[in-house]
Parts: structure tokens; sequence; C-alpha cells
């Protein structure tokens, strides 16, 4: 499946169905982020029921704590 | 108009009337590392009427390559760095107020020193603290700005009581283990990009133009060459407990604040970290560190020796962390913000 995360055109396995596998896949904690599918903000408990498509736009948002 | 904020004052957002609202505000800045020291000159450098700096540390030689605003003789010296940032400040600019304060950034001190600050800058290393300045935020209905970098990725919003998502709307728990500067490096341009969000959000602030304000989480990473900027006021939580109606500040309490106490006799310091935290994976820090020291571990705890270190530090599945080898609270949590996050 081809998808955009952050900015860049990707193609990721076909195992990756949903934005909770999506998230394994990169093994991001998905506690501190923020996570955006197509302008729109998913909600933290719907990452496992949030399934994705050809064309996706995916932005992944860090929060980190250096300074 | 004044000659040495000309350039400033032509700037149309801000004019005349801006200046003279930036000459008597009063910024409080968070942390006097790399993001303090740089949000500091640029402030100082444009008329801040008085800037507040808090930070419990000194000057080492491996914050020179991008704490903007130290020496090589305040490394030799190990001034703490809100004095030897106040010293560089003020020969900056002599007209500005600063004070300088040496201090752990606790809630007895954020609730004093929040009373005469316009605007927060958070320019600190962990989310213990941030999340102490996001609840002395909302209840003294102060503007807050979130900045944080770590390698070539950096992060910024703008928090506004009453109006945008907090930092506890935005978080589940207070993240941990995550990477820091001290595992992972940080290059200065990253602290730069994120100072300028922080800096240019703080001048609109200043100046009261909160119309021109950014509105989203920013995002970036410069050696990716990516740049997110997200709208998130759909995740405002009406039942937070920090910003809702109802909110009780969890963070202001004693039972949700790290506690640390001295082991007697045993050169250690005990450090247990707020029940609201996250769980730190174990396994995941010991991949974290084993470029950085010998890492040794068992089913219930994690012992990490850093090379050419005295101190040790053990980590205990409950989140319960030992630093051996030193007996000052303030040195433990400073090594457990650069390991662990
Ligand atoms: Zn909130």
């Amino acid at each position: 499946m081809m998808i955009h995360v952050n900015g860049c055109q990707t193609n990721v396995p076909s195992d990756v169905r949903t934005m909770e596998q999506l998230m394994h896949y990169y093994e991001l904690q998905a506690k501190s982020m923020i996570v955006e599918l197509n302008k729109a903000i998913v909600n933290k408990d719907k990452y496992a029921s949030t399934s994705l498509q050809n064309g996706d736009c995916i932005e992944f948002v860090h929060f980190v704590g250096g300074g | 108009m004044q000659e040495r904020y000309s350039r400033q004052q032509l700037f149309t957002p801000i004019g005349l009337e801006g200046q003279q609202k930036i000459n008597c505000k009063t910024v409080l800045i968070i942390g006097a590392g790399a993001l303090g020291a740089a949000s500091a000159e640029s402030l100082v450098r444009a008329g801040i009427g008085k800037l507040v700096i808090v930070d419990r540390d000194y000057v080492e030689v491996s914050n020179l390559q991008r704490q903007q605003l130290y020496e090589e003789r305040d490394a030799t010296l190990r001034i703490p760095k809100a004095e030897a940032a106040k010293a560089h400040l003020q020969s900056i600019n002599s007209a500005v107020t600063i004070e300088s304060h040496v201090a752990d950034a606790d809630v007895e001190l954020l609730s004093q020193l929040v009373l005469e600050a316009d605007v927060l800058l958070d320019a600190t290393d962990n989310f213990d603290t941030r999340m102490i300045i996001n609840d002395i935020a909302q209840k003294y209905n102060t503007p807050w700005i979130y900045g944080a970098c770590v390698g070539s990725y950096g992060i910024s919003f703008t928090i506004i009581p009453g109006k945008t998502p907090c930092l506890n709307c935005l978080l589940e728990t207070v993240p941990l283990g995550g990477a820091t500067c001290d595992t992972v490096g940080i290059i200065s341009p990253t602290v730069q990009m994120v100072v300028a969000h922080q800096v240019a959000e703080a001048l609109k602030l200043l100046v009261e133009d909160e119309g021109a304000l950014r509105q989203t989480v920013v995002s970036f990473d410069l050696w990716q060459h990516n740049y997110q900027s997200i709208h998130v006021q759909s995740a405002k939580q009406s039942a937070c407990t920090s910003c809702g109606p109802d909110a009780t500040y969890p963070y202001l309490h004693y039972d949700q604040q790290m506690k640390s106490a001295v082991l007697c006799g045993r050169d250690t310091v005990q450090l247990r970290p707020a029940p609201g935290n996250h769980k730190i994976d174990l396994n995941e820090l010991s991949k974290r560190m084993a470029s950085l020291g010998k890492v040794e571990q068992n089913p219930f705890l994690l012992s990490f020796q850093p090379y050419n270190m005295k101190e040790r530090m053990v980590v205990f599945q409950d989140n319960r962390v030992l630093i051996h080898g030193t007996k000052d609270i303030h040195e433990a949590k400073k090594l457990y913000y650069q390991w662990i996050g």
C-alpha cells in the first residue's frame, strides 16, 4: 500500500492495515504522540479501529522532552 | 523611534506601540540550557522589560556546542547557568531587568514567579517540570509556550488557558523513557528552530496580537527535511483535570511529583517518579543505553554504568530508580533526566 507519512511517499507491507499496525511497524510509542490522518486527529483509543487506505496522508508528531 | 529597536519597530505588526508593550512586559524562562539561553538572548535583544530565569544546573564543557550564552570560562569555573546567563545578557542589553534563580523549578517557586509573568517560556529538559508549568499556567491564567528538541527533531505549541488544549489534554500520561539529548544527541540548528518558533509566538503575545498566534502543534526534522503543522483544537478534553471547568491541577499536588530520598550511608539517591508517569520499558531502555555504557539486566531491574562516570543507575520495574555514587538530590535528578528523559 502506498501512503504518505510525514510528507514522504512510502510503500508499507500489505499486512499493515490499521493505524495501530502502522505505528507498530515504525516502532512508535503511541502514548506520547499526536496522529493525524488526512488532516483530522485520530483519537488515541481509535488507533486499532482506524483502517488505512491507499493514498492516505498520515502525520506523526512526537512529544519529546529534551531542551 | 528608539534607534536600538528601530528595525523591530519598522516591522508593522510590532511598530512603536508594540515596542512599548515589549519594553514593559515580563517573561519567565524555565530552564537555561540550550533553549533557555537562545530565547533569553533573543528576548533581551528585543528589549523585553524584565526577564526572570530559573535553572538548577551549572555550565559544563559539553554545553558549549549549543548553549549560546556560555563561554569556556563559565564551564571551567562551573558557574550556575542562571548566573552566567544573567551576566552575559546584562552586557548585551543593560536596560533589561534580569532576575536569576539558581533553583529547582518546583511548584512553590513557580507559583510565586508566575504572578508577575506575562508569558512562560518552557526551556526545560523533562516532562515532570512541564506538567507543573502546564498546571501553573492554567491556575494563574498565563500563556505558556512548550518547546523541546532532540537530535534534528523539534516541536513547539503555544498553550493559551481557556482557549487551546493544554499539554495534559494532548498527552495521556507523562512520557518516560524517550530519547534525550544525552542519549541520542542534539545539533544546535534544531535548538535555533524551536526557539525561533517559541520567541515569535512570545512576541505576538507580548504585543497583544493574539490573532496572529499559530494555533497548531508544529514539529520538524531538519535532517530529514520535513515540517508538520497540526490543528489540535479537537483534542481539547472537556473533562481535563488541568484545563477543564472542574480542574484540580493534579501536578501541583505533592503526590503527583517525583519523590527523592538520600539513602543514608550508601552514597545513593532514590528517585520515585510520579505515579502518573507511564512505566519505563526496561528492554527498550537497555537497547538505548547499550552504546553508552555497561548495561546489565535481569527480570526485576536494569543496571547502567556509563563509560567515564563514577555514578551508576539501577532502574526497577516499578519505575523506582537508584542513582549510586552521589548524595546530591539535584545531581541525581539531573542524571535521571539525562538518561531516562
Ligand atoms: Zn487540558
